[in-house]
């Protein structure tokens, strides 16, 4: 079984950005699970319910979950687990002795709901910073944490292999590999067509880069 | 400990204040604007809530005095007098060490644009609000997660989303992690594409 889990970060750049459409198509290209967590299915739905603003977007994430194309994972294993792996996160670094909280319950539910999965096929897909920063290059989270503070803060570095397991996409590969499956297409040559959607999703919050943008144009 | 309880801490937001009070007397808005800057990095080391507050409100004033239309609403004069007296109580009840007093004078600037009328209450909501959406972004610039910032500031993601987005935050060369190479042909073998 292979499986994607989207945090709400990733699927509200897609929704900013009308392109809710291209995870049905992707799931079944994809041949395995789409999965929100209950944290991020409340983020995402019954928050922005009651936010006029965004009603109409929570609708339309809410219809994907009631036709199946995300499926919602929640069980009592994955809230424990949580519970450790925001503990282990928010005192990875430390200010006067205590630790910093860097992330939230949301994205704290996605690293946890990843653990359970019984496969080696999956990844997280998620379009906020901080997270995958803690997983793939922590020091570069306290680097960042110093320079943006002008201060030294403690790293327990002892922290930083419990957080390299974990496999991260973004909302931009995922649109990268509609457009070139033919799931997304624009009346533009390719390169300026993956210029155009992968700048729209950078401007509704995605944290990628202009170099990575024009990178990713050339492949 | 809450910061109001760390000396140095304390030391810092009675400068901030002082300051804040001299600009509004002189309308002096780098001043204050200078003033907002400097609560953002006790917001983003410590989240209390006390931090996350001063921020906010700091921000908000300085682009109140910035907006001089607002002059000429009839209510603007008796707004601007309890504003005045809110930051100075604050001051006082702060060097006494009467905490709960000083966040009951921040509360009232809230309160006290939450009881204007017509667009200048209108005007002055929006300010707030867009306060914490602007305070939510340098949090999230100096590393802390969108959902962390976005609870802590009490907006929504969404709306975090569409505001950072038109920053330069996703370009610092310390957030690239991975080569969009790499991660595109990761992607790639999980779809077997």
């Amino acid at each position: 079984m292979k499986a994607l889990i989207f945090d709400s970060s990733s699927i509200i750049t897609l929704a900013l950005n009308d392109l809710l459409f291209i995870l049905k198509p992707l799931k079944n290209a994809f041949g395995g699970e789409f999965y929100v967590t209950d944290s991020v299915k409340h983020e995402l739905i019954d928050r922005s319910l009651q936010i006029k603003r965004f009603k109409l977007e929570a609708l339309m994430i809410k219809k994907l979950i009631d036709e199946g194309t995300l499926k919602i994972k929640k069980d009592s294993k994955i809230e424990k687990e949580t519970k450790t792996i925001l503990s282990v996160a928010n005192n990875t670094f430390e200010v006067d002795g205590e630790g910093m909280k860097v992330i939230h319950e949301g994205e704290a539910s996605c690293l946890s709901l990843y653990n359970f999965l019984p496969t080696e096929k999956k990844a997280i897909v998620m379009d906020e910073r901080t997270t995958r920063m803690l997983c793939e290059a922590p020091e570069n989270l306290h680097k960042l944490i110093e320079k943006k503070n002008h201060r030294k803060i403690k790293a327990n570095k002892l922290n930083y292999p419990f957080f390299k397991r974990f496999k991260i996409l973004r909302s931009s590969e995922l649109v990268y590999l509609a457009y070139k499956t033919g799931i997304i297409s624009l009346p533009i040559k390719s390169s300026e067509a993956i210029d155009a959607l992968l700048y729209a999703l950078k401007y509704k919050g995605c944290a990628i880069s202009h170099d990575e943008i024009n990178e990713a144009k050339n492949l | 400990m809450g910061i109001l309880e760390k000396e140095d801490e304390k030391k810092n937001i009675l400068d901030i204040l002082r300051n804040v009070k001299k600009a509004l007397k002189t309308e002096d808005i780098i001043l204050i604007k200078e003033m907002s800057n400097r609560t953002i990095h006790s917001a983003s080391l410590y989240k209390d809530p006390d931090s996350v507050a001063i921020a906010v409100t700091i921000y908000a004033l300085s682009k109140i005095i910035e907006r001089k239309k607002y002059e000429q609403y009839r209510e603007w004069p008796s707004f601007f007098t309890r504003i005045t007296k809110d930051i100075d109580t604050a001051l006082i009840n702060l060097e006494k060490n009467q905490f709960k007093e000083f966040r009951d004078a921040l509360h009232d600037i809230r309160k006290a644009a939450n009881q204007l009328s017509g667009h200048l209450k209108i005007y002055i909501q929006e300010v707030f609000r867009k306060a914490s959406i602007n305070k939510a972004s340098r949090l999230y610039e100096h590393g802390v997660s969108m959902e962390e910032t976005a609870a802590l500031l009490d907006i929504t993601t969404w709306e975090l989303a569409e505001y950072v987005g038109m920053t330069g935050i996703s370009d610092v060369d310390l957030s690239i992690t991975m080569p969009i190479k790499e991660r595109i042909n990761f992607a790639k073998k999980l779809f077997e594409i």
